[in-house]
């Protein structure tokens, strides 16, 4: 079977079967199913930098203890999704349509959405009345051409979905992979799916789209006011004990409801001046905008105060009247929002997927993100030097990093993006000002080769060329250590950025206490391993040893094994 | 069949993965018990193996390679294990006879001499990384093909032999040093 491998040798099979004999331990299958119940609920690893396995059976509770978990203040960055490549974004979505069955598939499939991540989708939703594999929980259907299974959670919504199959466009929660939270089904608008703010909207329980600028107004109240609840993320609460929210169509501010008196003449002049209590109508127009209540949407998707520009998810609810008495049982409509539908991107056809965490999207573009610098106390080498979002640094981006901490930055490692600042010098000497500066028009002039370069800076500011990165199959610049093995298109001497764990390997012949023994290291995932030679663990963190460290890494290729020659962002486990 | 439970495991069918876990947990206990060679650790090996693979059943591309794959976690499970224990590393030492200080007496002088023999093996073991201890299980005791242990090791086919060259090698020497 194995020709070219040496001969099984009897006298070690014999002392491995000996080591290996024995039954089961009793129980062991029963903590093994204790163990998986326990992370039932916890989002699997995304194959991604930092991801690193937060459960812990009991058994080994004891050793996550002890797991210091310590950022380093070289993480230069603390971006929690890696994008290989620019998506784009879907167009339409979400105010004019939905996302087709295909997409939400893609999406499923594709790499972790954010927790809560709100999705609009057009889909047919098979009835079910069990409980959903993955979790044990209750499910009230499954939606159907998704490829793998997807369960609907939201046990109160079963109501949704009268039939055997109930096709429609619904709003869900990403709750993890393989299972969404049911918000409701939309009711769409006349001409396009989400409605403005100046529609009427639909009443009687419905669920539906507006877009529009969800802002607040404060309001005075206790000084000692407890937060409120945010409710279940599929029927958040609306609680909002200091601030009036409402949904405009422009986000100019709109006055608190006791100071709003309608324009002379207009139709809700009258009904006003009768009112002994001047308060607004929750249903009625306050010029171009509406009253809402929004406290557990804000909650749960980190929507801030200021006038947030989206999509959002509404349900007229029935609440107490205004100035009513609370003998009035028929109740008063409210809208109440229940979500903002998060910033969808698909990929093009050889990128992948990435979603956006449902928070608000500024609506003029930011300036770039600033770069922050690592610890001035960190020994320069090897921690590297790399831009917000695990990406390369533009030019501009080392520009600012520079003037910002040019004795911080120097002896580091950077990956830039090309067009690459060959021979470039920063320079103190600026004759308009004292702050060193680089010269990036200059900068753009030397090189105009696109990709991704790895520089070392000197201290003088002079950019030493490492060499280009080689890039993944598909694009992106950040390799698993399974890719650079199974990547044949690779060659020894080829630069590389990789995602995974540095760990000493433990040898009973290099023992910790042994102060000139340099043990060898691995940088591996849960898939494979890369030999990164003897003492490379202690060249990363001072220490010879100590905790996995897991980061990206820097490497040059050699033919059996790699050299580390810089960690970017990297954290102790 | 068994390709079935692997995808409906990897959609998040968890009946599903539960019967893969009945199927091997027997066999990946052992794989660890050999590798690590104390039963505490070898069950906790196993633990974290079935909860990881669970954890990124995601990342299984090919359902045919599930074996393969849950080897490679199984490694890392026992890496992990190599590692925390060099951090609470206990010496195991023969105990004496609490009256006169000396070895008890043993009635079968050839249960003694494979006792030894056990005794020098495990130690020289216990020298290896653990790498070098799961070419030899995966080799000497399982007889897996190449490709299957390259997998498992996360190695090219073509460095299959040497590296199981060079853990025999340290074996040898870590068996020399155990029997003086």
């Amino acid at each position: 079977m194995n020709g070219e491998l040496p001969p099984i040798d009897p006298k070690i099979r014999a002392h491995l079967a000996r080591r290996s004999a024995g039954g089961l331990p009793r129980g062991l299958l029963g903590d093994v199913a204790q163990a998986l119940d326990s992370v039932a609920m916890e989002r699997p690893r995304p194959r991604r930098i930092g991801g690193r396995v937060t459960w812990r059976s009991p058994q080994l509770a004891a050793a996550a203890s002890i797991a210091v978990i310590a950022v380093v203040a070289a993480a230069l960055v603390a971006i929690p999704r890696l994008a290989t490549t620019p998506a784009s974004s879907l167009a339409g979505y979400p105010a004019d349509r939905a996302l087709t069955t295909t997409e939400l598939a893609s999406l499923m499939a594709g790499p972790e959405l954010a927790p809560n991540t709100t999705l609009v989708a057009a889909v047919t939703i098979e009835s079910r009345q069990d409980v959903c594999p993955m979790n044990s929980r209750p499910t009230v259907g499954v939606v159907e051409g998704m490829g793998s299974q997807v369960c609907v959670m939201g046990a109160t919504l079963a109501a949704e979905l009268p039939g055997a199959t109930t096709s429609g466009v619904f709003a869900f929660r990403y709750m993890a992979r393989g299972y969404l939270g049911l918000l409701g089904q939309i009711s769409p608008a006349t001409s396009r799916l989400a409605f403005h703010v100046t529609d009427d909207w639909p009443l009687a329980g419905k669920t539906f789209l507006v877009e529009g600028w969800l802002g607040e107004t404060p309001a005075i109240c206790a000084l000692l006011v407890p937060s409120p609840f945010s409710g279940d993320p599929l029927d958040p609460s609306g609680d909002e004990p200091c601030a009036y929210s409402w949904l405009s169509e422009n986000g100019s501010p709109v006055p608190a409801p006791a100071t709003w008196t309608p324009a002379s003449g207009s139709p809700e002049a009258a009904a006003h001046a009768a009112s002994s209590t001047p308060t607004a109508d929750p249903l009625t127009l306050i010029g171009k905008a509406r009253y809402v209540e929004a406290g557990g949407a804000r909650q749960i998707d980190s929507i801030p105060q200021e006038p947030t520009r989206g999509v959002y998810v509404v349900r007229s609810v029935v609440g107490p009247c205004p100035g009513a008495s609370p003998v009035d049982s028929r109740g008063c409509g409210i809208w109440r929002v229940l979500a903002r539908v998060g910033d969808v991107k698909i990929p093009g056809p050889n990128e992948s997927a990435t979603i956006a965490a449902p928070t608000a999207t500024p609506t003029t573009a930011p300036p770039e993100t600033p770069v922050a610098l690592p610890s001035a106390l960190l020994d320069p080498a090897p921690v590297g030097f790399i831009g917000p979002g695990n990406r390369p640094l533009t030019a501009a981006e080392f520009q600012a990093a520079w003037a910002a901490d040019r004795e911080n930055l120097a002896g580091r490692i950077a990956i830039v993006k090309g067009p690459v600042p060959a021979g470039f010098v920063c320079s103190s000497a600026d004759a308009t000002t004292t702050t060193p500066a680089c010269n990036v028009a200059k900068l753009d002039g030397f090189i105009a080769q696109e990709g991704y370069w790895g520089v070392r800076v000197g201290s003088d500011g002079r950019l030493t060329m490492l060499g280009e990165l080689s890039l993944t199959r598909d694009g992106g610049f950040v390799f698993l250590p399974e890719d650079v093995i199974a990547d044949t298109g690779l060659a020894p001497n080829d630069l590389l950025i990789v995602s995974g764990e540095l760990n000493v390997r433990t040898t009973e012949t290099c023992v910790a206490t042994d102060p000139n023994c340099s043990p060898p290291t691995d940088l591996h995932d849960t898939s494979a391993v890369l030999d990164a030679g003897p003492g490379a663990y202690g060249a990363v963190t001072g220490e010879d040893y100590g905790n996995p460290v897991t980061g990206l890494f820097l490497i040059r290729r050699g033919t059996d094994s790699v050299e580390i020659l810089a960690c970017f962002e990297f954290s102790y486990l | 069949m068994e390709r079935l439970l692997v995808e409906q495991a990897i959609s998040g069918d968890r009946h599903a993965f539960d019967s893969l876990v009945r199927n091997r947990v027997d066999a990946v206990y052992r794989t660890s018990l050999a590798i690590l060679g104390d039963a505490a650790d070898a069950a906790d090996a196993v633990q974290e193996t079935f909860v990881s693979a669970w954890c990124h059943r995601a990342s299984l591309r090919d359902p045919d390679l599930f074996d393969a794959w849950l080897g490679r976690i199984n490694l890392n499970a026992c890496r992990g294990q190599l590692r925390r224990r060099v951090r609470t590393r206990v010496r195991e030492i023969r105990l004496l006879d609490p009256e006169d200080g000396r070895e008890p007496a043993s009635t079968d002088r050839a249960l003694d001499e494979r006792t030894a023999d056990a005794d020098v093996f495990d130690r020289a073991f216990a020298r290896l990384s653990a790498d070098d201890r799961a070419v030899l299980v995966l080799h000497h005791l399982q007889e897996r093909p190449v490709a299957e242990i390259a997998t498992t090791l996360g190695a090219p086919e073509g460095t299959v032999k040497s590296r199981l060259h060079r853990a025999r090698a340290a074996l040898e020497s870590a068996l020399a040093k155990e029997s003086r």
